[in-house]
């Protein structure tokens, strides 16, 4: 799991504790998925740079102190998480009251530039369509639902990640899938009536 | 684990890789994060080699430090003015300015095999324990005093806040402005009482200095001033500190000197 870079930090780090990573290095592996969980864990867009700023901000003040136990990007998200629930909690908006009114700048999706504007707008739809869902997730099932889902790690990954066992970790993202599922069913149910 | 159907897998499949910030988001936030680092005094960790960065950050967080203080890109052009440093300078002037805050007794960690990301021995870092609980200081934040390595541990709220700290040194930057020093040292002593040695202090001792200087020029202020500039001889506000605090004969010295260089 991981990009190739990533990856290759955590092994230097793990193999030589003397290794602090290099933290222009470590920003310009991460920042990618750091900015895309972080808006898909319910930030709001206005509010994206100041998060993401955060979890680098301290990923600097601590980079001294990572030792290798952890993969390099689980101990990013580690950290991650814990800017993200911080954010929760000082912000009156949960995640669930985000819904799907702040969908993504159609400049963010660079990945789809080169594909043309048809496909553009069809990921932006995607993604409004995404995160009104999430939003039906209550905090910790969300998180481990990102986190497996779209960032694809592995429970393990995960109980490192939120401090908790795999079994909550399963048990969390079973329940997650339902209400995820559940929620689609619901969107698709209510475009369909609203369809003449 | 129950598997999704394949409408959400094709919904999850358009999230990945989808919304990445674009490079000038990237810069942006990098700059951001240099800006916070100079505020918290965090240049000397990067000079030094606490956390290994390209040269380039470094002179950001270098004259960001100054520019922050200062109260903008304003001062910090004058400051750069003020020095006559090249470029190139602001980077020395970085790492020696790292030499005045680094722990000397600290242990390093060894670098037999120092691979390409290592530019130097790293001491270990006193911002995450020593300085939070300056911070924390007479202000009840539960989980401020943390001490864990960050794998065991969670980022304190605490962590990131020094804006109080920054609000009061703004405001008697400001004071200073208006030329208002008495107000200026109020303001500090208010600081004082709520920070203590505060994760800024070296640049309250610098505001400080200066203030006293100018509320009150004589052998204390001077006393002061030179205390300063002992202790942090490459601050990038020494050259401020020794501007304001220069004594009667080395300004009109340094008047007879530029003088004879001047257009009748």
């Amino acid at each position: 799991m991981g990009s190739p870079v990533g990856n290759a930090l955590a092994s230097t780090a793990s193999s030589n504790r003397a290794c602090v990573p290099d933290f222009d290095a470590v920003y310009e592996t991460h920042v990618d998925f750091v900015w895309r969980t972080v808006r898909r864990m319910g930030v709001r867009a206005a509010d994206t740079d100041d998060v993401v700023q955060e979890v680098f901000f301290i990923v600097y003040r601590r980079l001294a102190e990572f030792e290798g136990r952890a993969q390099l990007k689980t101990w990013v998200f580690k950290i991650l998480v814990h800017v993200v629930r911080h954010y929760w909690r000082t912000h009156q908006r949960k995640p669930g009251d985000r819904a799907a009114e702040d969908p993504p700048a159609i400049q963010d999706l660079v990945a789809d530039h080169e594909h043309g504007p048809a496909a553009m707008y069809e990921r932006v739809e995607a993604l409004r369509v995404l995160d009104g869902l999430l939003a039906h997730l209550d905090e910790d099932k969300r998180e481990v639902f990102v986190l497996a889902e779209i960032e694809q790690m592995t429970a393990a990954e995960i109980a490192e990640i939120i401090e908790a066992n795999a079994n909550t970790v399963g048990s969390r993202l079973r329940a997650a899938r339902q209400e995820f599922e559940k929620a689609l069913l619901r969107f698709r149910a209510h475009e369909l009536r609203r369809q003449p | 684990m129950n598997d999704l159907g394949p409408e959400a897998r094709s919904l999850l499949e358009a999230a990945r890789g989808a919304e990445t910030p674009t490079r000038v988001d990237r810069e942006r936030i990098k700059h951001a994060v240099a800006l916070r680092v100079a505020t918290v005094g965090a240049a000397s960790m990067a000079a030094s080699g606490a956390v290994a960065m390209t040269v380039a950050t470094k002179v950001t967080v270098a004259a960001l430090t100054v520019a922050v203080l200062g109260g903008g890109s304003a001062s910090l052009w004058a400051w750069k003015a003020h020095t006559a440093a090249p470029p190139a300078a602001l980077h020395r002037a970085a790492s020696r300015h790292s030499a005045s805050r680094t722990p000397p007794a600290l242990p390093t960690r060894p670098v037999a095999e120092a691979p390409a990301v290592m530019e130097e021995p790293r001491p270990k870092p006193l911002l995450p324990e020593v300085r939070r609980r300056e911070v924390v200081r007479g202000e009840a934040r539960p989980g401020g005093t943390v001490s864990l390595p960050v794998a065991e541990s969670a980022p304190s709220p605490a962590l990131d806040s020094l804006d109080p700290e920054l609000t009061v040194l703004r405001q008697a930057q400001e004071d200073l402005r208006a030329g208002l020093p008495a107000q200026a040292l109020r303001r500090l002593a208010e600081y004082d009482r709520r920070f203590g040695k505060g994760t800024l202090n070296e640049e309250r001792r610098a505001i400080g200095a200066i203030a006293l200087c100018q509320a009150h020029p004589g052998p204390a202020a001077q006393a002061q001033a030179e205390r300063f500039l002992r202790s942090a001889p490459q601050s990038p506000l020494a050259g401020r500190v020794r501007s304001a605090c220069q004594k009667p004969d080395e300004t009109a010295k340094q008047s007879n000197e530029i003088a004879p260089g001047r257009e009748p």
